[in-house]
């Protein structure tokens, strides 16, 4: 009999790298991750920046504020994790029907080799993609249980994929130091105090002699060293059907009647699904007549939902179609399939406009979609707007406003926001432009022209250029006159 | 009674199984001969096969910083037909719409999205790609460094193949971010000038390889001009 393999799908700093992918500018300063917002509060997490900055998870917030005086710190939301959560292991059970949910960024999936997948590595490379589509680092990795395959997973950088051929659980944890084996601090500091220092050497106790000292924890200790797990994998089981059913004396015949009477039904269960975090996508009506014969009545949704309304809709409009031969003297509505609601699901039926409609959630930061729309402004990085697809109107092929500063917008650039340049004048002239990590000598320019707005707008002043570089290389640039600073605006590539 | 298979019958096999067995080479085949992308570069299309880039296939646009690489991408989307759509998914975020509008882009046309990485841009354009309303996806890789993994990749040919889609392949320096099995042609756009550009093809497995042609786009020019 082919043996269970399990992969461990593993998102290091769970919390922290869900705030970290709603915005890509994040990862550029130091942040920590903290349970409340408090002085004296540890940290959970630790970006690699801060990291950078020797910050440990030792340290408490002004600890670590003494030293990154602009830290970011953030408060951890249980509530966002868990509905990530909830939505990868959905998505992970389109890949596999055997999924676990493990602590906060941890998930244990059935490995599904040789059945729909060519290999270990093919599915493990799928399940990567699906929870990687998420915007967070993933490793996986894959063992016999779910112990070696999260140490596998664990232990790599970031987008890794390990996985530990069968038999060879023991020599992989070796080398590793025993703090993979889920060991309380307690027992951590015991087993270093008596000279252990590998799992190799916690392995070679006799069993009996790790858990007279420590109890269950030495038992399940000497189990985990070996390769072995002392907990199995217990996958997700989808929830059953749920259905309500009320006998009539007297039979009823009016559609509006059943149709009431089996909405009552609905919203019971509904609220039933509504506690448990689900909603429905497809509901079968049985109708029980009067000369013993039966009905079946079934109504689906194209997405999850608790709409009486929909149902009630779809339900009327059937029972309107079929001419009953006979009263109904039982209903029977039972909910068939259930589902958690997926904000993400993208809609995609062509609208009355002409402009594909599409359903993004604003809380949805995994699905930015945008239409651009040009509007007149002076500033160029005020000359257009993105906007979600479903809210921007459908106009007349755009003309670009008239923007003085580029005699020939098209091909260009925007840096958004600006970015500080050094521009080198000698004898009143620009000589070199130095940016990002370019000193390139400046061959020609254009300009200036003098863009400047009031408070009503934002305060701005500048001194708009188009340099050109050597190499054929243009850029626009401006002189802040509020800041003093040079900026790159964009560079006409 | 003739139980023979007819000349078409088994045709119809025959091509089934080669599609089965080489997708990409079948598409490409079916596509040159009837359905291309025009792009309005006579030079190009001449030099393609069909008199225009095939639809189904990656196609690597490349060069330098400011070396025209934005201006003939935005030229060949100003050659959209009304009703198709571009997916453009803006990986350095420095896309800007009026730059578009003055290539003669129809903004109208255009959905942009901002992935956070490379998982998150092939996942937005599997979702899209599935609904048919995406007849062109950019992939702006400008300032991208890290290579496209062979698994999305795979997954996003995939998606391209089957909705007929023209993928464009906005990259940086010598390319090299995408595998080069991949890719059905590269271009390379050198600036000669401010409006004049030269377009090498570096890589073709639809045309021959090693051309150069010159191109100046059609800019419009936009307010008053002190040269």
């Amino acid at each position: 009999m082919r043996k269970r393999r399990i992969a461990c799908v593993y998102v290091r700093d769970f919390g922290l790298a869900l705030w970290l992918r709603e915005d890509p500018a994040r990862r550029r300063h130091p942040a920590v991750l903290v349970e409340k917002e408090a002085a004296a509060a540890p940290l959970l997490a630790i970006s690699e920046i801060a990291a950078a900055f020797d910050i440990r998870r030792s340290m408490t917030v002004a600890q670590a504020r003494a030293r990154i005086p602009g830290l970011r710190v953030v408060v951890r939301d249980p509530e966002r994790e868990r509905t990530v959560s909830r939505r990868i292991v959905e998505r992970l059970q389109s890949i596999t029907p055997g999924v676990e949910e493990d602590a906060p960024g941890a998930w244990f999936v059935e490995s599904l080799s040789g059945r729909l997948y060519r290999d270990e590595r093919a599915f493990a490379h799928r399940a990567h993609a699906v929870v990687g589509s998420f915007g967070v680092p993933v490793c996986v990795g894959v063992a016999s249980n779910r112990s070696v395959a999260r140490v596998a997973a664990e232990i790599f950088a970031p987008d890794s994929i390990t996985i530990v051929p069968p038999g060879r659980e023991k020599k992989f944890l070796g080398g590793l130091p025993p703090g993979h084996l889920e060991l309380s601090d307690e027992t951590h500091e015991k087993l270093a105090a008596l000279g252990l220092h590998t799992t190799a050497q916690v392995a070679a106790l006799p069993v009996g002699e790790l858990a007279a000292r420590f109890g269950r924890e030495g038992r399940d200790t000497a189990l985990r060293a070996r390769g072995g797990d002392p907990r199995s994998f217990v996958p997700e089981t989808p929830p059953e059907d749920c259905s309500c059913s009320e006998p009539y004396v007297f039979p009823l015949f009016c559609s509006e009647m059943l149709t009431e009477r089996a909405l009552a039904m609905l919203r019971e269960l509904f609220r039933d699904l509504r506690a448990r975090g689900q909603a429905c996508l497809a509901v079968r009506v049985e109708l029980h007549l009067e000369d013993q014969s039966r009905e079946v009545i079934g109504l689906t949704l194209a997405e999850p939902s608790l709409s009486l309304e929909r149902f009630g809709r779809q339900l009327g409009r059937q029972l309107d179609a079929r001419r009953l031969r006979s009263g109904v003297k039982g209903l029977v509505v039972t909910v068939t399939r259930m589902a958690s609601p997926r904000s993400a699901q993208l809609r995609l039926p062509t609208g009355r406009s002409g402009r594909p409609h599409i359903a993004v959630p604003a809380n949805d930061s995994a699905m930015p979609v945008w239409t651009p729309e040009v509007r007149t402004a002076i500033l160029p990085e005020r000359s257009f707007r993105l906007v979600p697809p479903d809210h921007a109107p459908v106009r007349e092929k755009q003309a670009a406003p008239p923007l003085f500063v580029l005699r020939s917008p098209a091909g260009m650039r925007l840096c958004q926001p600006p970015e500080p340049a050094r521009i080198i004048w000698q004898q009143g002239r620009p000589r070199r432009l130095r940016w990002r990590r370019a000193d390139e000598p400046i061959t020609s320019r254009r300009g200036p022209w003098v863009l400047s707005g009031g408070w009503w707008n934002g305060d701005f002043d500048r001194l708009y250029y188009e340099v050109e570089t050597g190499a054929h290389r243009y850029y626009l640039v401006y002189y802040d006159r509020l800041a003093g600073v040079w900026f790159v605006q964009g560079m006409f590539d | 009674m003739n139980t023979q298979p007819s000349a078409d019958t088994a045709l119809a096999h025959v091509r089934r199984l080669l599609t089965e067995r080489w997708p990409e080479a079948c598409r490409q085949t079916r596509a040159a001969a009837r359905d291309v992308f025009h792009t309005g570069i006579s030079g190009l299309d001449a030099l393609l096969p069909g008199g225009g880039l095939p639809f189904g296939s990656w196609i690597e646009i490349t060069g330098g910083t400011a070396s025209g690489k934005t201006s003939l991408l935005l030229a060949l989307l100003a050659q959209l037909a009304a009703g198709e759509r571009t997916l453009y998914l803006d990986f350095p975020g420095t896309f800007y719409p009026v730059a578009a509008t003055a290539a003669g882009v129809d903004l109208n046309s255009i959905l942009v999205a901002h992935p956070a990485n490379l998982h998150q841009g092939v996942h937005i354009a599997e979702h899209l790609l599935t609904s048919g309303l995406i007849t062109v996806l950019v992939f702006d890789l400008a300032e991208q460094r890290t290579r496209l993994p062979g698994a999305l990749a795979h997954r996003l040919r995939q998606q391209v193949l089957r909705g007929s889609v023209l993928a464009l392949f906005l990259t940086e320096g010598n390319g090299g971010i995408i595998g080069q099995s991949m890719v059905a042609l590269r271009l390379r756009v050198r600036r000669v000038a401010l409006s004049r550009f030269e377009i090498d093809v570096v890589r073709s497995r639809i045309s021959r390889e090693g051309a150069c042609i010159p191109w100046t786009p059609p800019y419009r020019r936009h307010g008053c001009d002190d040269a």
